[in-house]
């Protein structure tokens, strides 16, 4: 994310930028499970998809081994 | 007793749940319970507020505006992101409503927010100072109405539902 658009959120009152980075929160969780979805569904094994996240293998397991094992 | 009292609260947040959900929220608050109450027609909780004239209805045009969805775009814009474009980049990816299709609230359970804890909390002190055998939604209809600060109040306070006027209702109902 460029400086400019930090020093915004940084800037703006609490209510608004608390709310921009809880849809942030959100945005990224969702394009997360499509990506991880996907993943799967090409045969990506779990160590695969968890290093490309820069997670643990038990941490996307744990969080996605039931929707998309 | 804790057992009846568990089963009542876990029905009225399960209930509450529904109402956040159907509202495109994801946190129970204190007002989805409330509203959960109202809606359950041959509850406690319910006839004592109709008794006051109050009903479900009545209690949605009471609450705050709206709660916005958590992807909300006028947030994401004052920040230089388009919500829009990033929807449009994903669908064109994943398909029609993948970013929809991908929210994660599906089946788990949403989280209570501390007022509606605190709601909870406070019905269990209503049993216990009442002494009461029966655990009823009326309990929790008081709870709300005792917990400061609470959207569910809030609500109450602007339908003209006082804490002594719940409490009293609750008592008419009961003994009905």
């Amino acid at each position: 994310m460029p400086d400019d658009l930090l020093a915004t959120a940084a800037a703006a009152a609490p209510a608004e930028g608390l709310r921009a980075v809880r849809s942030l929160h959100e945005l990224a969780d969702r394009l997360e499970a499509l990506h991880v979805e996907r993943a799967r569904g090409l045969g990506w094994s779990w160590q695969q998809v968890a290093e490309a996240l820069g997670v643990s293998r038990q941490a996307v397991h744990k969080k996605y081994g039931k929707r998309f094992d | 007793m804790f057992e009846r009292f568990a089963t009542e609260a876990r029905d009225a947040v399960t209930a509450a749940q529904s109402v956040a959900r159907s509202r495109g929220d994801s946190l129970i608050t204190s007002a989805h319970l409330l509203l959960a109450l109202a809606d359950e027609p041959t509850s406690v909780a319910s006839l004592a507020l109709s008794s006051l004239g109050v009903d479900g209805p009545a209690l949605r045009t009471a609450m705050d505006s709206p709660a916005r969805a958590a992807l909300d775009g006028d947030a994401l814009a004052a920040i230089g992101v388009d919500l829009d474009t990033v929807r449009a980049q994903v669908e064109g990816t994943f398909g029609a409503g993948a970013l929809d299709r991908a929210a994660p609230t599906g089946g788990r359970h949403l989280p209570l927010t501390p007022d509606a804890k605190k709601v909870i909390e406070q019905s269990l002190r209503v049993v216990v100072a009442e002494r009461s055998r029966s655990i009823d939604t009326g309990h929790l209809l008081v709870a709300v109405s005792l917990v400061d600060d609470s959207a569910g109040r809030a609500m109450l306070t602007r339908a003209g539902v006082t804490a002594e006027s719940a409490r009293a209702a609750v008592a008419a109902t009961r003994a009905a």
